[in-house]
Formats: structure tokens, sequence, C-alpha cells
């Protein structure tokens, strides 16, 4: 009987206390800006002129417009694999790709790991090349449960990576493939791969120094 | 009768001065917006504006918008800056989506070995996004079916719960936290949970909610 009041009264407590301290938040986020309520902005300060505050603002956008890519420019959206051909907020062609697997690789005596994810943010368009020639790095032989290669020759393939390769840094490249069915799927090493036709237009249209952004 | 002529002279400066002072508030606000998103933007990086205003969450670099989605709802708690830069500093979620280790085999060639990989479809729709600065985005999905908003239910009583209880803790702590919650598109969940990386930028726009 003792213990059945002891717990009851111990549960009353907890719950007072509780409430006790919902309250106490409550007046505190009230009193700071609290539940549902932005802060408005703070009227005071520089006692500036709407026109002013406008002209300012003007110029702000100005510089901001300043920075965005002029031009032709390349956006990956590697989570739907599509490559857009943009110029300005127009896009000039949607292309399906396929881009990094986010799969781990680890070598046998767990010295090194490679994980294989499309790099995410701004790049440039840094080199250009027509049928290029894969060299196998160390990781497609592992990949295979071979032992890297020690002569350079043997690493090269031929025909793997399409007609074109564009390169954007750190050996990714955005080429073409054998695998079209694959089209669409997060399956690369972190390249990015585009069929035929639309490797043909990237190639074309996007030059050496054309921005790249994935995301 | 005299001086009911006198009211709209009366009151038309007060009108005048009103509508003067909330155009004001939103250039201001705007105008915190563009400078924080200026600086930003003059670096090489992808960054978010979660927009509180117009309940957009846009994904953009050098100030160009690469992806746009719409938020089905929004609460906010705490203190919170008209547009505060703010980096992710850790995506926090009950089950985070894992990485296929390759096996490396003999027998298939790579494209036939690789044949489960990390997709779209294998993001959380519901996560927290740990922001530096003691700011918490929690992001929800939209309800679509009877059970999923059943189960919604319980986010505004989580919320309106456990929030007042956070506040206590930071005011002891001599500290103050912001915690926004806002409910995407599945969809739209799972891509900004793909998208957004550790370590990339954010900017919060909250200018006032009406």
């Amino acid at each position: 009987m003792k213990a059945k009041a002891f717990f009851v009264y111990t549960l009353l407590a907890v719950g007072a206390a509780l409430v006790v301290v919902e309250v106490l938040g409550l007046c505190l986020a009230y009193r700071g800006g609290g539940a549902d309520d932005a802060p408005a902005v703070k009227t005071k300060g520089r006692g500036e002129r709407p026109g002013e505050l406008e002209a300012r603002n003007r110029r702000l956008k100005h510089s901001l417009d300043d920075l965005s890519p002029k031009g032709v420019y390349l956006v990956i959206d590697t989570a739907r694999n599509v490559l857009y051909v943009k110029n300005n907020e127009r896009v000039l062609r949607e292309a399906i790709a396929s881009s990094g697997s986010g799969s781990l690789l680890i070598e046998p005596n767990g010295q090194r790991k490679w994980v294989f994810d499309t790099p995410r943010g701004e790049h440039v368009i840094e080199s250009k090349k027509r049928q290029p020639v894969w060299m196998k790095p160390d990781w497609a032989f592992i990949e295979e449960g071979k032992a890297p290669p020690k002569n350079a020759r043997d690493r090269i393939e031929e025909g793997v990576l399409g007609d074109f390769a564009l390169g954007f840094g750190d050996s990714y490249f955005i080429h073409g493939t054998l695998y079209t069915r694959l089209l669409g799927k997060n399956v690369t090493h972190g390249c990015v791969r585009l069929g035929d036709d639309d490797l043909k237009h990237v190639y074309r249209v996007a030059d050496i120094g054309t921005k790249l952004y994935i995301y | 009768m005299n001086c009911v002529r006198w009211i709209p002279i009366l009151v038309f400066p007060l009108v005048a001065t009103t509508a003067i002072g909330a155009e004001r508030v939103f250039l201001k606000a705007e105008n915190q917006l563009l400078e924080t998103e200026l600086r930003i933007a003059a670096t090489p990086q992808i960054y978010f504006v979660f927009d509180l205003k117009d309940n957009k969450v846009c994904l953009k670099a050098r100030g160009r918008v690469l992806k746009e989605f719409g938020m089905k709802g929004i609460r906010s708690w705490g203190r919170t800056s008209v547009a505060r830069a703010t980096t992710l500093v850790e995506k926090s979620t009950l089950f985070p989506p894992k990485r296929v280790l390759i096996t490396p085999n003999t027998t298939k060639d790579g494209e036939e070995a690789r044949v489960e990989t990390l997709e779209l479809k294998d993001m959380p729709a519901s996560f927290t996004l740990v922001m530096d600065k003691e700011m918490w985005i929690t992001v929800r999905p939209e309800p679509t079916g009877m059970i999923s908003w059943l189960w919604s239910v319980h986010y505004p009583v989580t919320w309106y719960l456990t929030r007042p209880v956070l506040t206590v803790w930071h005011a002891v702590r001599k500290s103050s936290f912001t915690s926004i919650e806002i409910v995407l598109k599945e969809d739209d969940a799972r891509t900004l949970y793909w998208s957004f990386l550790e370590g990339m930028a954010a900017i919060v726009y909250s200018p006032g909610r009406p």
C-alpha cells in the first residue's frame, strides 16, 4: 500500500515538475521571440529612406547577377541522373545520365579505400578528348579481384568511354558508355555517363572553361 | 460637423507613415538577404536558401537557382535573425542510408557486380539537419495517406512538448537556439537529404511571417 502511494506521489511530482518546465519554457520563448513567431525586422538603426534602400538592393542584385554563370553552363542532378545544358535560366538540353554509385571499395589488405561518388559542387570543364582511351586505375583491377599491373600499357582499354570525354578535374570525366541500359541509374565510379547523341551535343556546346554545377 | 472634415487629414499621415515603415522593413529584410547571399555566392560553392517567407527551399550556385521546391508547412521556435548564414554540421536520422561495400569479384565484371547502389529512394524523408550556431532544421514528409496522416499527428504534439523543455535547458546554459520544422513532399525531402552535404552553406531567411 505504501509502495503504491509512493509511486502515485512520485508520478504526480514528476508531472507537476514537467508542467512547471513547460510553462516556464513557453514564457521564455514568448519573451524572447518564441513559438511560431519569427521576430520582425528591426526598424530602428540606419534611418534610410525606402528609396535609398531600394537603390542599395538594386546594386546588390546587380552584383549577385554579375557572379552568376554567363553563356552556356552544365548542371547535373545526381539524384535523378539528369544533365542539363543551360544558358541563363533557359534549358537548352536535358539528357539522361548515370552518376556515382556511392559504393565503397576496400583493398583486400585494407590499405586503401575508394568511395564512388560524383563530386558535388562547382567545377570547370578542363579538357576535351575525341576517341578517349581509358587508363584503368588501381580500383578497377581490385574490383575485379585482380592485382593492378606494373606496366602502364596493361591499363589501356579502348572503346569503353564512347566517342568523347570532357574532363572536370581529379580524373573525373563526362563520357559515353557501352551500358546504355544503365543510363538513369547511379552505377558509375564517379564519372558521368551520357548516351551517344547527348554526349555529342555536350561536347559541341561546352568549351574548355565551361562551368559545371553538380548536386 | 467640422470635426468630421478633419478626420481624413489626420488619418492620412498615419496610414502613410505605417505604409512607409512596412516598406522599409521589407526592403531592409531583402537587403540583409542579398548581403548574406552575396557573401556566400562569391565563393565557388553550392548552397541552400530556406526561404520561410515565400515557403520555398532553393539550391543555388553563384546566385542562380539550380533547384527549387515548395514547403508544405513551417514551424519555427526560438531566435532567428532575418537572414542567417549557417553551415550543415550533421544530418541526423533514425536509419541513415548505408553505403554498399563492393566485394572484389573475379567472375563478374564491374557492372554486373554492382547491382546494389545508393539511390534517391534509399534516402530518408524524415530527418534533422544539425546546423552550426545552435540551429536545427527538422524535415518531415507531407502525409499522403490515412496512416501517414495519423502518424503525422504526433509531430505537433512532440514539437509543443519538447520545445519549451529545450528553451529552459538552453536558458539554463545561457545559450539561445533556433528550431525550424519544415514539411516537404516526400520526394523533395529525399532530394534535400541527398543534395545537402555536411559542410555546405545555407541561408535561413525569416523576415517575420504575417
